[in-house]
């Protein structure tokens, strides 16, 4: 029987460690291969620790194509964003949860099938659209329409509604009217959930890609992802080059990713707590 | 009486203001161009001037259209081929990350670091390893005593790359949600069959699985709508070719919108895939009583 479990142990954590190398293997490669020389690029058997370390490459890439704007106007679009998300979510959030409306629930299930419509359905009713409200390569156009998340409003009111009933009652006796409760007493205690929008949101307009590429022409205004597919075009077999822009356009995912994981992962966890 | 109307009134005014935003924005955002696509699924328009309206010639030309053939039969070969693995995939590595054992917030953490990542970037990456001469691939291949294979530059294998690179991508977030289902299946459960019965295997079919079903049905529903509708990574990855070997129907409605000008066509292609994705997702859900747990039946 011990023995048995031992063997058991080391097939679990054989598994484990081959799945990890799998899922993480292609970020170290893009790594290696973007601090390595032309000469080792094609190097067969492949190197994996560059010798001598290239760090060109990166001055290189950004110089031949301007990351750096791109990356501030994505995160001018991704803050915008993540905080009109927050404040929409957590207001409708707030109602569905714990006010009692007249077609609440009814109007809760509209939200819900709106997170069902797949976006490239509208993709060209809305390219039209933002064409007749003259918002052609204007931020508005990656803003607005992405400020209201079915799926935040859902973890907002998911958060909201396992907070105790007594909440409200406290407020009344203090003689709070609904928006100093929902701003002075529930604001403060879902940070978490908070967090987790907040997470969530930054993740989906950092990586969006479908909509700059319709809806911004402009060079110089252009978000990261369209940018290093216009790159990718311009420089196609230069691989030291594209992956050093690959990881510089990955690098503020994985740092608000390493600092802030348990929030990602509890908001993809919750997800499947709806079905 | 009166004073609990007049909550009653208060609680409706500032219920609607607090939603007001949020509806706003699916109003203008989502379900009038939902109305206004099916419109201009009638039309034909160029992207600019007025749409015209043509009937249903559209819906006729769709019938003869051997592209959009192609592009729909690579699609239901990605969908048919990605979320069986993504399931399986999944519900093995979070049944292991279920064990007792060390790092397992490690593990975890390694497995979702794909999924925050942008499909532009991966693909790029995953280009670089599907390369025939020179990519990390092909030498694996070589070490094991391999035929290199010219993944991407092959009609052959070309939907199988963007394949293979999908179910790597959208693993992590399948496991995490597995993982979270498996951890609320009650210890008890199998504590009472573990008197009877020592086999795992048996525990993990009679138990586990139908403990989590429901979870199991809920990423097979979202992976589907989501293989329908890839599209940046076969952009970036294959661009849909060679030929239209990896063609997929949602990069199809772009090329015929945004590079022909065919936008009223492009939006009857993109009404037929809704319903599509609506009639699929329809016979799951009817399907789902044969094999789905249900706490409150």
């Amino acid at each position: 029987m011990e023995k048995k479990n031992i063997f058991k142990k080391i097939a679990v954590y054989f598994f484990l460690t081959l799945g990890g190398i799998t899922m993480v293997l292609p970020f170290i490669w893009m790594i290696s291969t973007s601090l390595k020389t032309k000469k080792q690029l094609v190097a067969y058997p492949p190197v994996w620790i560059p010798n001598p370390v290239r760090w060109e490459n990166y001055s290189e890439a950004v110089g031949s194509f301007p990351f750096l704007q791109y990356t501030l106007n994505t995160l001018f679009v991704t803050v915008s964003v993540l905080v009109g998300t927050v404040i929409i979510s957590l207001c409708a959030g707030y109602a569905f949860a714990r006010i009692n409306f007249k077609f609440r629930d009814q109007l809760f299930l509209v939200i819900l099938a709106t997170m069902m419509i797949p976006g490239q359905v509208t993709m060209i009713p809305i390219f039209k659209l933002v064409k007749d409200l003259g918002w052609m390569n204007s931020y508005l156009a990656l803003i607005i329409p992405s400020l209201c998340s079915g799926f935040s409003i859902f973890l907002m009111r998911q958060f909201f509604l396992s907070l105790p009933k007594e909440l409200e009652s406290a407020a009344m006796v203090d003689g709070c009217g609904p928006f100093r409760t929902l701003w002075s007493i529930f604001v403060p205690l879902s940070k978490p959930a908070i967090a987790t929008v907040s997470v969530l949101s930054f993740m989906g307009t950092w990586n969006s890609f479908l909509w700059p590429l319709l809806l911004i022409s402009d060079k110089n205004k252009q978000m990261i992802t369209v940018g290093l597919l216009q790159f990718q075009g311009a420089f196609s077999t230069s691989y030291e080059l594209l992956m050093a822009a690959a990881f510089l356009s990955l690098l503020p995912v994985f740092l608000i990713y390493f600092f802030a994981q348990e929030y990602f992962i509890e908001g993809i966890a919750t997800s499947g707590m709806k079905g | 009486m009166k004073t609990k109307s007049k909550l009653a009134q208060r609680q409706n005014f500032f219920g609607y203001l607090l939603i007001l935003p949020a509806f706003v924005i699916i109003g203008v955002f989502s379900l009038y161009p939902i109305l206004n696509g099916l419109f201009l699924s009638f039309c034909e328009w160029e992207g600019i001037g007025n749409a015209a309206f043509n009937g249903i010639e559209n819906y006729i030309t769709l019938f003869h259209d051997e592209v959009f053939g192609i592009a729909l039969l690579n699609t239901l070969v990605f969908v048919l081929g990605t979320v069986p693995a993504v399931i399986l995939l999944s519900l093995m590595f979070g049944s292991l990350l279920n064990q007792k054992i060390v790092g397992k917030k490690f593990f975890r953490s390694v497995y979702f670091l794909p999924s925050v990542t942008s499909g532009v970037a991966i693909a790029m990456i995953w280009k670089w390893i599907f390369n025939e001469n020179t990519g990390l691939l092909n030498f694996l291949l070589y070490s094991f005593g391999l035929d290199s294979v010219s993944w991407l530059t092959s009609s052959q294998f070309s939907l199988i790359s963007v394949m293979i690179m999908s179910v790597w991508k959208s693993l992590g977030t399948n496991i995490v949600i597995m993982l979270a289902a498996l951890q609320g299946v009650p210890r008890e459960l199998y504590e009472v069959v573990s008197m009877d019965t020592k086999s795992g295997f048996r525990k993990f079919f009679h138990i586990t699985i139908p403990m989590i079903s429901p979870t199991i049905f809920l990423i097979m529903v979202m992976s589907v709508i989501n293989a329908f509708q890839a599209f940046d990574q076969v952009m970036a990855l294959t661009g849909g070719g060679p030929g239209n070997s990896s063609m997929v129907v949602v990069l199809y409605i772009y090329n015929q919108a945004f590079k022909n000008f065919k936008m009223g066509y492009a939006s009857t292609l993109a009404y037929v895939l809704f319903l599509i994705i609506l009639a699929v997702t329809l016979i799951q859900w009817y399907g789902k009583k044969h094999w789905v747990y249900s706490e409150v039946e």
